[in-house]
């Protein structure tokens, strides 16, 4: 190996160095999940999946840390899909609430914020993922009667994942059924969720008691 | 009359002899090991019947067990002569899911019986012939370091310096429910602690000791005897 090589090496060696601590964290959830083991619920639910739900993106730059890219909104249709799969026998999917087409009580969940910490931010083992999620219930008529908040949370330890991307991954993958578990245990004993339901039952419909 | 070395064979040689010492010394390993048992109930388990081996994950606690030391574990407690029937952790957890998960699973006995009269979750335990259901908490910490090195890289070659030595220290309990009879059947615990060094010479070698891999076999080989005997 001549001299000229060997700098050639080394150029190339700092430079993939340079470029690899600068460049941004890029996280993405491809994954399947579980269907929750609980009773089924009988009431017909119109599940509302949107865009800024499917598109959601969380992007932050931290000081010594790089830029962050952190994906959740691919996986958001496969977690509905399997929740609703799990919890409720007679369910249906649309795009938006201003569907015509939709004739029973529909829910429309939300990722309202997202916050993620490292281990070198807060000196322990773990990767976190916070999550808050608001699920919008609207009526018959397709009216916005409340909002359920749910938050959600995941961590990983850094000793089982090689990286930055790994560990965040499988917190936010953490968080994501969090709020499934949360969702699918609460659901028949949340006082907001009973009211609700109560709007699809016939004595409400009919005005009388 | 002897024969002269040149420098290019003489550090080769040098170099070869540090690396069979190396792995000679690693080989030793430098850990010291002890394993512990409180049996609490007579333990029995037959054909079609199996356990699983769940890492301690609960919320609020910040520890968690590390997943390979689980997957060490079970992976150990296969291969023994008396071929116990161990579930894959993740599937076990997916399967039952929500009610293994950090913020769900049950932290005690009380707590299992309770979530036990979820019919759906009761029925698939019984289809997956779970017998004992064992909770593995602890961790492999770092207990101490010292040492320096120092490495440098020029056009002409790189190469480091120095000697680096740290200590490990592993500690772990398994807790075995008995699912069926609704009891805590024991407990085994397995600690290990040793020291790794780093020498190095142009190349660092290391000389690890393999703390967390002696506690594995260690508690694997504790738990088949508890089943077993």
């Amino acid at each position: 190996m001549n001299k000229w090589h060997r700098i050639k090496m080394l150029h190339c060696f700092l430079t993939t160095a340079v470029v690899t601590g600068c460049a941004s964290t890029q996280v993405s959830l491809e994954t399947d999940f579980p269907s929750p083991l609980v009773e089924k619920q009988s009431t017909r639910i119109a599940f509302i999946i949107n865009e800024s739900l499917t598109d959601f993106v969380h992007t932050e730059t931290v000081e010594k840390g790089g830029d962050f890219v952190i994906e959740v909104g691919s996986a958001q249709r496969g977690l509905f899909e399997r929740l609703a799969a799990g919890l409720f026998s007679n369910h249906t999917f649309f795009n938006s609430i201003g569907d015509q087409s939709i004739s029973s009580l529909a829910i429309e969940p939300e990722i309202r914020e997202l916050q993620f910490a490292t281990p070198d931010q807060t000196r322990t083992d773990y990767y976190e993922v916070w999550m808050r999620y608001d699920f919008k219930l609207y009526d018959l008529e397709r009216n916005l009667t409340s909002t359920w908040s749910i938050p959600a949370y995941g961590k990983a330890n850094k000793n089982n994942h090689t990286g930055k991307r790994d560990g965040l991954e499988a917190a936010a993958l953490s968080a994501c059924r969090d709020v499934m578990a949360v969702f699918s245990i609460r659901f028949s004993s949340e006082q907001l969720i009973s009211d609700w339901l109560n709007l699809d039952s016939p004595t409400t419909q009919d005005g009388s008691e | 009359m002897k024969k002269m070395l040149n420098p290019i064979t003489l550090s080769l040689k040098i170099f070869k002899t540090t690396v069979i010492c190396g792995v000679v010394l690693s080989l030793l390993g430098c850990v010291s090991a002890t394993v512990q048992q409180v049996r609490e109930r007579s333990t029995q388990i037959s054909g079609g019947e199996t356990l699983v081996i769940l890492g301690k994950r609960n919320r609020p606690s910040t520890e968690e067990t590390e997943i390979d030391f689980i997957d060490c574990v079970a992976t150990n407690l296969r291969a023994k002569k008396s071929k116990l029937k161990v579930l894959n952790e993740q599937r076990f957890v997916d399967r039952t899911f929500p009610w293994f998960e950090p913020r769900t699973a049950p932290g005690n006995m009380d707590a299992l019986v309770n979530l036990l009269d979820q019919k759906l979750l009761a029925e698939r335990l019984e289809q997956m012939g779970l017998k004992y259901l064992i909770w593995i908490e602890g961790q492999t910490k770092r207990t101490s370091s010292g040492g320096s090195m120092s490495c440098g890289i020029t056009p002409g070659g790189g190469g480091c310096f120095g000697f680096l030595t740290w200590e490990n220290d592993a500690s772990y309990e398994a807790t075995i429910w008995d699912a069926k009879n609704k009891t805590v059947a024991g407990k085994v615990s397995s600690d290990a602690a040793g020291t790794s060094y780093m020498p190095a010479l142009i190349l660092p070698i290391p000389l690890v000791a393999r703390v967390q891999s002696n506690a594995c076999f260690g508690l694997a080989d504790q738990l088949d005897t508890f089943f077993t005997n």
